[in-house]
């Protein structure tokens, strides 16, 4: 039984609840699998967490491994007609945004939950002067007036520290720097305030001077907003002092999730132990770094039974190739979760399997 | 149909063929569609008001200055609207005074006096008089072809402000005839004639509608001549004629009603008309009287026409039925003569050859045998798709009989000045609109500048000089019963059949032929191809 | 930006040149003396005439000096009748506005077929929406505008009568009947182009759909229409645009035997006249205006793909 009071609220705004007091985001055993001429791929595979108002978790994790997948499927932004039996819930304010059609997810996308992307050469509309392509979502969500929404853009334009952006809201994308283009989008992803923002790889394409402001900004407007932030990077470095939480993707799967300092303090994933022992790479882009394993993630539409991370793990036994772990708290921290069998501060699976096998041949 | 090209000869040179049937017979009229044009059933009495458009197949692009314009039957309709006649013929075929009180003749027919009919106004306010008269005669006297049908005039001079006398070389008894010249011969205000710039285009009469502009290729649109000399005429307020050159789209703009009545010589259309007439949904008037004749003309100044052994093979080879059926799907009538069978010289057995493949092949391997075993033949036709296609069946035909044809196709001003120059062996051709055939003289006569066929036959030169001086009306009926079988003899030419005309309208267009000609002179004759414009008018 | 403008008005110049020399060489290609060929049945005075006004016994390159120069001037010659004939200028600056209107109407025609259907169909890719319209494009591709104009003139005009079937209506007189008297034309000329511009903006628009920046419209909560619209649009027509300026050649050509076919009075028509007639001076004139046209039209283009386009813009 409701009360007409909630129902009324529900009408104004049917998706954020500002009297709702459970997390922001709560996703829970979301897949994503699409359907290709190949088989079926797995790209996001029973992924839950969640993320309270205000926060920033990380997320991190080879190219390949899903960040982006999950980050799209959170906005219903995979392509409909290749998913394959979408499962899982995605509770924002505690609506399930999973079975929304495009109609109602619109009310959310820009204005609860707003997207930004990693090139800001691409995911700016190169034939849009850069003010419209603000004033659309103000136009849109806010019912604005041309010239409301204009100076507001240029009043966005300012907050995201573009100098003179009375002259920038009328120029094109092309004729701004990566970082400024980077700024835009923030601008623009902000516009409706939002309670929360994924940011996919948000500088990935820019320069490393550039990197650091372009996340100081985004840490100064969301303390300014209050904003959640689901911040995606494959560069363990970059989420590393920014997030509150972090979660490591490997292969569609939440391989280890925790508070960040406990992450880096008693890493128990050897793969997140890979990602953290990653060097710079001096021929590559300055920012990708080169993993301390070799090997590639695994082919998405048949992944190896067992550990998915078996083929490329230093620790690896007999069992991590045919069982695979649970997500499981770890025994000195229950915010910390990992799946391994033989995780990083104890024995490797060989010396673990060792240990097991000789009491038992001595039995026999 | 093969009309824009065929027409075009109406339209340069056509223009002298004719004068107008000069014997009687009934009114050659026929009506599909249960509606009568003329008002005589179901039509109820005139009304006045309304304007219509009207779909003519060519635009008379070189204007309307008379004496010279050489009108096709497109031009003429336009003609006479704006012009009056000093003749017209009656339902009985004689020539009768329209615009003239009276055209008598001297007992030797070496004379004719005209009397004017009084009061008459130009569209200018000028009075039509004795003088515009002789300016008139004297203009078509120099009209570039019309000169030659006016040869015979030696004098006109002014008698009197209502009178003009005309003097002959030789008696002319069809005189009156040639004052019609099926409409071509309107009496033009002096204002228009004397203003030779623009004489084409500053169309004065003394006609039922005034000209209000002319767009050429667009529209021409004339407006009711309020001072019309006949009381209680024209009835429209305006009629605007359009050139709507393909034929199937001038039937479509009748039956879409863009066009209220259009004017049309295509068999496959005048098919299409009969239909839909006998649906209810559209009145045709068709009207056989005079028809113009399509045949091959033959140059006998040249190898290989001037050997009549060669006319006689290509004559026996053609296949007119065949080429009737592919050509107009059977519509036309096959035609043995150059007079239809209203006409005086028509004769029922004009002695023309059947159809005869063998015979064919005898003359030709005899041609062949006195030509070094060659027989060759060059056809020239105009660029027109169905012309060309009629002239491939033909070569067809004869090539069964062993005759090797080429087609040339060249445009119709080359058609016609090759006719006139004598550069052609044989063209397709459509002339001799039905008449006096003293008109066709300077077509077939051995004296004549312009016997395009270019033959001196003493039989059809005695025809003409008896025909056109015998002031005996009965016997002079019967003086040309023999042109048709001398032309025959000859081996001049290919008759095909009769050109057909039709004008087709709406259910509510009527008085396509005419109101009764003025001081009791009954119906007005007509003619294939033109009807007058001061009777028409729509009911409401 | 200026330079630019600048460098393209000095190509248009040349182009101009080539394409009024080549009209004006039209006389000399009629075979023998084209002052016989012109008026064959006219009288030797009215010849001579012809030849003074063409000057035809000067040397080629001043002749064409000219009647260039006479032709930019707005003096096109005269038609060459059996008395007197009116300036072809006076014919043409009635013929020039009916021509232009029809060619903007069938291109604005086929745009307007052409961009919905085009959108539909890529957002619908793949779906049975798609196959049907890609299967009414190469349908309508297949059948020549001329024919379209004879089915449309008999079942829209003929049986139904919703359109005239022939005829000119001015604006001025009456707008409904103008539009009404020029849709079965533009439309005969439209539907062939509209299935090109279709399919041309479907394969554009599919690939436009998969950047980056339509996924942030998405991402943004921005309606679709108005991403189909207002992003997706302008960034997947330039090839279409380009192609729609190309193509008002193919519009000239079928726009003469449309203006033969409903007795529109433009310059084919004319040109259609003027052939009949052996008004070659005529024939001359139009050809150069039409070639003129074309050059300048295809000039526009240019620019507006420089407007539409900023990076082509602010590249120069
Ligand atoms: N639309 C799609 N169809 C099929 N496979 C896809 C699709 N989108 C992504 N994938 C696959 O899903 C996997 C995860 O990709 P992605 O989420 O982009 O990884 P990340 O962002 O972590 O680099 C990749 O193997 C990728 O090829
Ligand atoms: S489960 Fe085994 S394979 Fe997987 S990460 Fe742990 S040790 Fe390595
Ligand atoms: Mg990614």
């Amino acid at each position: 039984m409701r009360n007409d009071a909630a129902a009324v609220g529900e009408l104004l705004d049917p998706v954020g609840r500002s009297d709702f007091d459970g997390p922001l985001l709560d996703v829970r055993d979301l897949t994503t699998h699409f359907q290709t001429p190949r088989g079926i791929v797995r790209a996001v595979d029973g992924v839950s967490f969640t993320l309270e108002a205000g926060r920033t978790l990380g997320i991190v994790g080879e190219s390949g491994s899903g960040k982006t997948v999950l980050s799209r499927s959170i906005l219903g932004l995979s392509p409909r007609r290749q998913l394959v039996d979408p499962q899982g819930q995605i509770l924002f304010e505690g609506r399930d945004l999973r079975p929304m059609d495009e109609h109602e997810l619109r009310e959310v996308r820009g204005r609860q939950i707003s997207m930004i992307f990693q090139d800001p050469m691409t995911a700016l509309n190169p034939v849009m002067k850069v003010g419209r392509q603000i004033m659309e979502s103000l136009r849109v969500h806010f019912d604005m007036s041309k010239a409301d929404a204009r100076e507001r853009a240029i009043d966005l334009l300012g907050q995201v520290g573009i100098p003179s952006p009375g002259v920038r809201v009328d120029e094109y994308p092309h004729q701004l720097s990566g970082g400024m283009r980077q700024r835009v989008m923030i601008a623009i992803a902000l516009s409706c305030e939002p309670k929360l923002l994924i940011a996919d790889e948000p500088t990935t394409a820019l320069d490393v001077t550039v990197q650091a402001q372009i996340l100081d900004l985004l840490g100064r407007l969301q303390s300014e907003r209050n904003m959640a932030v689901v911040l995606i990077s494959h560069d363990l470095e970059v989420v590393g002092g920014r997030a509150d939480d972090i979660a490591v993707m490997y292969a569609g799967r939440i391989v280890e999730m925790g508070p960040a300092a406990e992450l880096f303090k008693a890493t128990r994933m050897p793969y997140t132990d890979a990602l953290l022992r990653s060097v710079p790479n001096i021929e590559d882009p300055p920012h990708t770094r080169l993993l301390a394993i070799g090997g590639r993630p695994p082919d998405l539409v048949s992944p190896p039974p067992g550990c998915r991370f078996n083929p490329r793990c230093p620790r690896a036994g007999f069992r991590c190739g045919v069982q695979e772990p649970p997500l499981a708290p770890d025994d000195d921290n229950v915010h910390h979760i990992y799946r391994c069998w033989y995780p990083v501060g104890g024995p490797t699976g060989p010396e673990a399997e060792a240990a097991e096998a000789r009491p038992r041949r001595v039995e026999h | 149909m093969s009309r824009s090209a065929r027409s075009s000869f109406a339209a340069i040179v056509v223009g002298l063929a004719l004068v107008a049937a000069a014997c009687g017979g009934g009114s050659g009229s026929s009506s599909a569609g249960g509606t009568s044009p003329n008002g005589s059933k179901g039509e109820g009495p005139p009304q006045s008001g309304g304007s219509i458009t009207y779909g003519l197949g060519a635009e008379s692009s070189n204007g309307f200055c008379l004496s010279g314009a050489n009108l096709s039957p497109e031009g003429i309709q336009v003609a006479e609207s704006i012009y009056d006649t000093l003749t017209v013929p009656n339902e009985k075929g004689d020539y009768v005074p329209y615009l003239a009180k009276s055209v008598a003749p001297s007992s030797d027919y070496k004379e004719w006096v005209i009397t004017l009919r009084p009061g008459v106004l130009f569209h200018d306010g000028t009075p039509f008089d004795a003088a515009a008269v002789k300016l008139n005669l004297d203009a078509y006297r120099h009209g570039l072809l019309i000169q030659f049908a006016f040869a015979n005039i030696a004098d006109t001079t002014v008698v009197d402000p209502m009178t003009v006398k005309v003097t002959m070389k030789v008696p002319w008894v069809a005189f009156p005839a040639y004052l019609y010249f099926t409409g071509r011969i309107g009496m033009m205000a002096p204002a228009q004639i004397n203003d030779k710039a623009n004489c084409a285009t500053k169309m004065i009469g003394t006609g039922p509608f005034t000209l209000k502009d002319w767009v050429v290729n667009d529209h021409l649109t004339v407006l009711k001549n309020q001072k019309y000399w006949r009381p209680g005429l024209p009835y429209l307020d305006q009629i605007t004629f359009r050139p709507v050159v393909d034929p199937s789209q001038r039937t479509n703009g009748l039956k879409g009603g863009q066009l209220n009545i259009i004017h049309t010589d295509s068999a496959l259309q005048i098919k299409d008309l009969r239909d839909a007439a006998a649906h209810g949904q559209l009145t045709i008037f068709e009207n056989q009287k005079g028809a113009e004749v399509s045949y091959n003309m033959m140059n006998v100044s040249h190898a290989p026409f001037d050997d009549i052994t060669a006319r006689q093979a290509v004559i026996l080879a053609t296949d007119r039925v065949e080429l009737n059926n592919i050509v107009n799907g059977g519509v036309n009538t096959i035609a043995d003569q150059p007079f239809a069978p209203d006409v005086v010289g028509y004769v029922p057995d004009p002695g023309y050859p059947k159809f005869d493949l063998a015979a064919a092949k005898v003359k030709a391997d005899a041609y062949k045998a006195k030509h070094g075993g060659q027989f060759n033949v060059e056809v020239e036709t105009t660029i027109d798709p169905e012309n060309a296609r009629e002239a491939q069946l033909l070569k067809s035909q004869w090539a069964k009989a062993g005759i090797n044809a080429t087609i040339k196709q060249v445009d119709e001003a080359t058609l016609i000045s090759d006719a006139i120059g004598g550069g052609y062996q044989m063209n397709l051709w459509r002339n001799h609109q039905g008449s006096d055939p003293d008109t066709q003289w300077v077509w077939w006569h051995g004296g004549s500048a312009i016997n395009f066929q270019r033959f001196k036959d003493p039989a059809v030169d005695q025809i003409f000089d008896i025909g056109r001086s015998d002031i005996d009306p009965a016997k002079r009926k019967t003086d040309y019963d023999g042109l048709s079988k001398a032309l025959n003899a000859g081996a001049y030419d290919i008759w095909k059949w009769y050109a057909l005309w039709a004008i087709a309208s709406q259910t509510n267009v009527h008085g396509i032929t005419g109101p009764d000609l003025p001081d009791g002179g009954g119906k007005q004759g007509l003619l294939a191809s033109v009807h007058p414009m001061v009777g028409l008018w729509v009911s409401k | 930006m200026g330079a630019l403008i600048g460098k393209k008005v000095v190509q248009l110049a040349a182009v101009l040149l080539v394409v009024t020399f080549f009209s004006f060489l039209l006389i000399h290609l009629l075979p023998g003396d084209p002052a016989a060929t012109i008026i064959p049945l006219g009288t030797d005075a009215q010849r001579t005439q012809l030849r003074k006004d063409v000057g035809l016994d000067k040397p080629l390159v001043s002749q064409y000096t000219r009647w260039l120069g006479k032709f930019v001037r707005g003096d096109f010659g005269r038609y060459y009748r059996q008395f007197g004939g009116e300036p072809v200028r006076k014919r043409l600056s009635q013929a020039l506005p009916v021509s232009l209107q029809l060619l903007v109407y069938a291109e604005v025609l086929a745009l307007v077929i052409a961009i919905p259907l085009g959108i539909l169909a890529a957002y619908r890719a793949g779906t049975w929406v798609d196959r049907f319209l890609s299967t009414g494009a190469f349908a309508s591709l297949a059948i020549p505008d001329f024919v379209l104009a004879l089915v449309l003139i008999f079942y829209l005009g003929v049986k139904l009568k919703w359109f005239p079937v022939l005829g000119y209506v001015h604006f001025g007189q009456s707008p409904t009947e103008h539009f009404k008297s020029m849709f079965l034309p533009a439309f005969s000329l439209a539907l062939a182009q509209a299935a090109v511009y279709m399919r041309l903006l479907r394969s554009d628009m599919i690939a436009t759909l998969q950047e980056d920046y339509i996924l942030m419209a998405r991402s943004q909560g921005l309606p679709t229409w108005r991403i189909l619209l207002r992003h997706a649009l302008r960034p997947s027509s330039f090839s279409l645009l380009t192609v729609a300026g190309i193509s008002v050649g193919t519009l000239i050509g079928g726009a003469i035997v449309i203006e033969a076919i409903f007795t529109l009075p433009g310059v084919g028509l004319t040109i259609f006249q003027a052939i009949s007639e052996r008004q070659y001076i005529a024939v001359q004139a139009c050809v150069a205006v039409i070639g003129c046209g074309y050059v300048v039209v295809n000039f526009v283009v240019d620019l507006l793909y420089t407007a539409l386009d900023p990076r082509v813009r602010h590249a120069a």
